[in-house]
């Protein structure tokens, strides 16, 4: 994700070009190491123990880091020193821009700067750009009245990183008055209130997302192609409400549904996310339901 | 039963079937039939005797549970593998003490189910 928020900053400030942009992510997703590679190659793993991390990883939504020290097969400080040899993204993003002579190490951070000017972040804020991590980075990118609905926006992205686009990046969240009627699917989440989230299209980013999720060509947006949007919903919201259940809190997942959400939307509390697969869009939106009497 | 593992897939989403289709097809298992509700999944049942029922939970009309715990009072022998997003331990063990053989969380990996699978018939 860092990437292509960087990446898309220097385009448009005239940096670099999106072909030299692209050429750049291209070889870095076919150089990236995955953790648990490393780790068996370092011997602090076996295969096999990898293997069960990876089938584990699969279905929860956690860091292979995390599971292999939850399941006692490494500490905190040797899954700190396999992400050390990872690389940071930002770092191995910003050493391709240099290496490829696109930009100098002496101007980093002057454009560090203007980017962060740019986007109203703080230097906090910008610390947490520059970890790389998908978790610090895309709640930067929501408003602070989204509330109990980041934890939601974070799974569900994780999971389009993990599922459909490794590259997958956000735009700036906002709340909104309105919930997608078209071209959409939703599933609610229901407890003593609720949250109903759906994906709606954006500029073709939906159909993408369909298409790519179930293996299969749609020429267009119909009932075929968004039950794979709404599988792919319904896995991220599984994901949350799994973590969720692990914190002492049960929540009911409704079915996909194509149409009117299930629930009354709490007025002034829905959420609003871009998302961007490539060069198209599609939106996620996240919103609070009214508690049921 | 024969060499060819007969499943009978219930899931409400077209693209869950066809994925789950695809891995089992390609590890030489035969695809019995396809359910897109609990309802559909139970009478199915009684007419296809498939050796295995892979049952999503969440679903319209009679969810996976139900279906779970019609199918075993209809046959004290059915293996019923449930495959769904809704991975809370509660479900699990609910699923578990209605008679379901194993319970595996979406998103899935393709190993494991075939294996998961194999497993189950094979009595393991």
């Amino acid at each position: 994700m860092v990437e292509k928020i960087l990446g898309n900053f220097l385009v448009e400030t005239g940096r670099i070009s999106e072909e030299q942009l692209k050429e750049i992510i291209q070889k870095q997703d076919t150089t990236r190491v995955k953790l648990g590679f490393i780790a068996v190659a370092q011997g602090m793993l076996t295969v096999d123990q990898a293997n069960e991390i990876n089938r584990l990883q699969q279905s929860m939504d956690k860091r292979f880091g995390t599971i292999a020290v939850e399941k006692g097969y490494l500490t905190d400080d040797q899954v700190d020193a396999l992400l050390e040899k990872q690389g940071n993204p930002y770092l191995t993003f910003t050493q391709a821009l240099v290496d490829a002579g696109l930009i100098q190490m002496e101007d980093m951070d002057g454009l560090l700067r203007e980017f962060r000017e740019k986007n109203g972040f703080t230097e906090e804020q910008l610390t947490d750009i520059r970890s790389g991590e998908t978790d610090r980075i895309v709640p930067l990118y929501l408003p602070a009245e989204a509330g109990e609905m980041n934890q939601l926006i974070g799974t569900v992205i994780r999971t389009l990183i993990r599922l459909v686009d490794r590259n997958t990046y956000i735009g700036k969240a906002y709340m909104t008055k309105d919930f997608p009627q078209e071209k959409q699917v939703n599933q609610s989440l229901i407890w003593e209130s609720g949250i109903v989230d759906c994906f709606s299209e954006g500029n073709g980013g939906l159909l993408t997302l369909c298409s790519t999720f179930a293996h299969e060509d749609f020429p267009e947006l119909d009932m075929d192609a968004l039950d794979s949007a709404g599988e792919l919903l319904n896995c991220a919201n599984g994901l949350f409400v799994s973590a969720l259940s692990r914190q002492g809190e049960f929540l009911e997942i409704i079915p996909p549904s194509y149409g009117e959400p299930e629930g009354e939307i709490k007025e002034g509390r829905i959420c609003c996310v871009p998302i961007f697969l490539g060069e198209q869009q599609l939106f996620f939106t996240a919103a609070e339901l009214e508690q049921e009497d | 039963m024969g060499d060819v593992i007969r499943v009978m897939i219930c899931d409400d989403s077209r693209t869950s079937r066809k994925l789950l289709r695809n891995i089992l097809e390609e590890a030489g298992m035969e695809i019995a039939g396809e359910a897109t509700n609990g309802e559909e999944a139970y009478l199915m049942y009684k007419e296809l005797r498939p050796d295995l029922v892979t049952m999503d939970i969440t679903m319209p009309k009679m969810d996976g549970v139900e279906a779970l715990t019609l199918i075993r009072k209809e046959d004290a022998n059915a293996k019923v593998v449930m495959l769904s997003a809704a991975g809370q331990k509660e479900k699990m063990v609910d699923a578990i003490r209605r008679g379901a053989s194993d319970f595996i969380t979406k998103p899935f990996e393709a190993d494991k189910i075939v294996k998961t699978l194999k497993d189950v018939v094979a009595g393991e």
